[in-house]
């Protein structure tokens, strides 16, 4: 009872005209920056950090983050499907067979199931988002610093486990993170760190700059040295209402996908771009017609596309109930609810009621409005890929930069920005995912609290990780983790080996 | 073998032994009982060499990417835009928003896009016209006054 009390309220907010206007604006905006490539949603949602200095409601800031996180979901395939091109990373998977059906004469076909798809997993998933995460925040009330350490190691260890490239360079993003986030004044000894008697670090490097830096400018940089243009489409995209037989083809590949996603965006690391892989895998096993993977198969379409839907929404859970964000576009939303002075966790609920059912609320509508937008005007957001990136480019720049300055009317903070977008530009150069970055700066000083915290409460016994239940079954899984990707890794480098060493078989002969 | 990926591994191991150096004698350690401002960093410092040194030792394997690091021409796009928006993050309090945003537009496209003069004016004038109005006007975002009316 208490649970639709909430979500009504959650609607009589949402469907102010105020909030009305942003979610179509986070709709709009995510929904664009899925199309144009080179530009993602952590991205996007760090350029417009400083924006919510400007909204002064947490619930109309965060409803606009959330739509462009979603939006870009459903923007993502349109460029898969038409240029062989993934707007972001989440719709790569897309290429494989929604191109194919594109040059078979079926990118209406493909466009149609793609969002009709996302529309029914997004909507899947806020559903269990209304249902999961009252309960689990009721759960994390019981949770103390040792259950905090224990979950927050864990879910930096999946993220970088699950994210894209080596688990050593993941770690050593993970690392650098934690310590970018000790610079300034410690927390517990109110000691200086790492400042080099610099005035401008005391108060530690700001997330809007670090977010800006990796993910906005040093997107950019690594872009300027590809001189990719994009092709004007000429693939006639035709009726974008799948046929009868596409959609007997392709609904369980949407529900698979959307269960597939739901469950994989819940988990620290795991969100969109995890979740469309793991469909695919899962639709090519399920499906009848196996030998069409690859050559234009609906399912390879509409698997994945739900996946990455389902996988944006559920992704909320873990940040709105456990203050934990799971992937960079969420780390971004858990900077702007802070922004906002609304610490994220299982408090969240009780005290800010509003925020959380606000935008549990403009989810359900964020999903009409994104089906209508993409459905009808497919053809509209195609032609937005003629605007050029020498404009685009420097346009962004100059957004940032203003953006940044604007936080604490200081130069210090372009600096920073731009050291971080050197950074950010290194870590693409050197192909290392950046993904565990954020999260690590955002999770490191309540990691160090919560580890400090637990040994003064124990005594300095660290066995008090161990004996709770909860930190000591969440300690068990990380172990379990740890030595799985061990002995995968161990696995891996004596099989290379062998094959490097092993003589050829004409040799044998 | 990968050699950049190499001597990008070293700094790792370097960085990580100056960190762990700085949390152990700087910071100072503590105890276990009450552990101190170091003993974070002192950790992470000791974690950075082992993955350094790892990261080393597998980038000397066969195969992988090949593709030079400092392959010709690809640096100078990004080295040129760096250096314009070092040059924009110190005009923008010294000379004012305004002509800052202008002169970084038209130098943008003259010498990172090697635009036509034309173009650069017309695509200078009207991206700055935009900034002005959406942070001057719409959002009313304090930006430093121009160098002529202060």
């Amino acid at each position: 009872m208490e649970l639709f009390h909430g979500l009504l309220q959650g609607f009589s907010i949402a469907l102010t005209g105020t909030n009305l206007l942003f979610a179509f604006l986070g709709a709009l905006i995510g929904t664009a920056i899925g199309v144009l490539p080179g530009l993602g949603p952590a991205a996007t949602i760090a350029l417009l950090l400083p924006i919510t200095y400007v909204i002064h409601s947490p619930v109309t800031s965060i409803i606009m983050m959330a739509g462009i996180f979603y939006g870009s979901m459903y923007g993502g395939s349109t460029t898969s499907i038409l240029l062989n091109l993934p707007g972001e990373a989440a719709s790569v998977v897309t290429c494989i067979d929604g191109y194919q059906m594109a040059k078979k004469g079926r990118a209406g076909a493909a466009l149609g199931i793609a969002a009709i798809g996302s529309f029914v997993a997004g909507t899947i998933a806020v559903v269990g988002l209304t249902f999961f995460a009252p309960p689990l925040a009721e759960f994390a009330l019981a949770f103390g610093p040792p259950e905090y350490f224990a979950l927050m190691a864990l879910g930096l260890l999946l993220a970088v486990t699950l994210s894209s490239g080596s688990v050593v360079k993941g770690l050593i993003i993970l690392l650098v993170g934690l310590l970018l986030a000790m610079v300034g004044l410690d927390p517990v000894s109110g000691k200086i760190r790492f400042t080099f008697g610099s005035i401008g670090l005391q108060g530690g490097f700001d997330f809007v700059t670090l977010a800006m830096g990796v993910f906005g400018l040093g997107e950019i940089l690594y872009n300027l040295e590809s001189t990719f243009k994009t092709e004007i489409v000429t693939t006639k995209i035709g009726k974008v209402f799948p046929t009868l037989r596409d959609w007997a083809r392709a609904k369980w590949s949407i529900l698979r996908g959307s269960a597939v996603g739901f469950f994989i965006g819940i988990i620290p690391g795991g969100g969109a771009v995890v979740s469309s892989l793991a469909s695919y895998a899962i639709e090519k096993k399920f499906a009848r017609h196996t030998e069409e993977f690859g050559r234009g198969a609906i399912e390879g379409v509409a698997g994945p596309e739900s996946a990455n839907n389902a996988a944006s929404s559920s992704s909320f859970i873990p940040l709105l109930t456990l203050g934990i964000p799971g992937n960079a576009s969420i780390a971004m939303i858990f900077a702007a609810l802070m922004i906002q002075g609304i610490t994220p966790g299982p408090f969240l609920i009780k005290e800010h009621a509003e925020v959380f059912w606000g935008v549990v609320a403009s989810m359900y509508v964020g999903n009409v409005m994104l089906l209508v937008l993409n459905l009808p005007l497919v053809g509209l957001w195609v032609q937005m890929l003629r605007v050029p990136y020498s404009i685009l480019a420097p346009i962004i720049i100059l957004f940032t930069t203003v953006g940044v300055y604007s936080v604490q009317n200081q130069t210090f903070d372009i600096y920073s920005m731009l050291f971080f977008a050197v950074l950010g530009y290194l870590m693409r150069k050197l192909k290392f995912d950046p993904t565990p970055l954020p999260l690590a700066f955002v999770l490191g000083p309540m990691v160090e609290r919560s580890l400090r915290q637990s040994l003064l409460m124990s005594g300095g016994d660290p066995t008090i990780f161990l004996t709770r239940p909860i930190s000591g079954t969440l300690l068990a899984i990380l172990f379990l983790l740890i030595i799985g990707q061990v002995a995968f890794l161990v696995k891996k480098n004596i099989r290379s080996l062998a094959s490097v060493n092993r003589p050829s078989g004409r040799d044998e002969d | 073998m990968k050699r950049h990926e190499r001597i990008a591994a070293l700094f790792v191991v370097m960085g990580g032994v100056a960190i762990a150096y700085y949390g152990y004698a700087v910071l100072k350690l503590g105890s276990i009982f009450r552990p101190d401002a170091g003993f974070l960093p002192f950790l992470s410092g000791i974690a950075l060499v082992i993955l350094g040194a790892s990261w080393f030792v597998i980038s000397g394997g066969p195969g992988g990417d090949q593709e030079s690091f400092f392959e010709k021409g690809r640096w100078a796009k990004p080295g040129k835009a760096l250096g314009l928006m070092l040059v924009y993050a110190w005009a923008i309090e010294t000379v004012g928003y305004i002509t800052s945003t202008l002169v970084f537009m038209v130098a943008w496209q003259m010498l990172v896009e090697r635009e036509r003069w034309f173009k650069t004016i017309l695509i200078s004038l009207l991206g700055t016209l935009a900034m002005y109005l959406l942070f001057n006007r719409f959002l009313k975002v304090p930006v430093p006054t121009e160098f002529f009316m202060r």
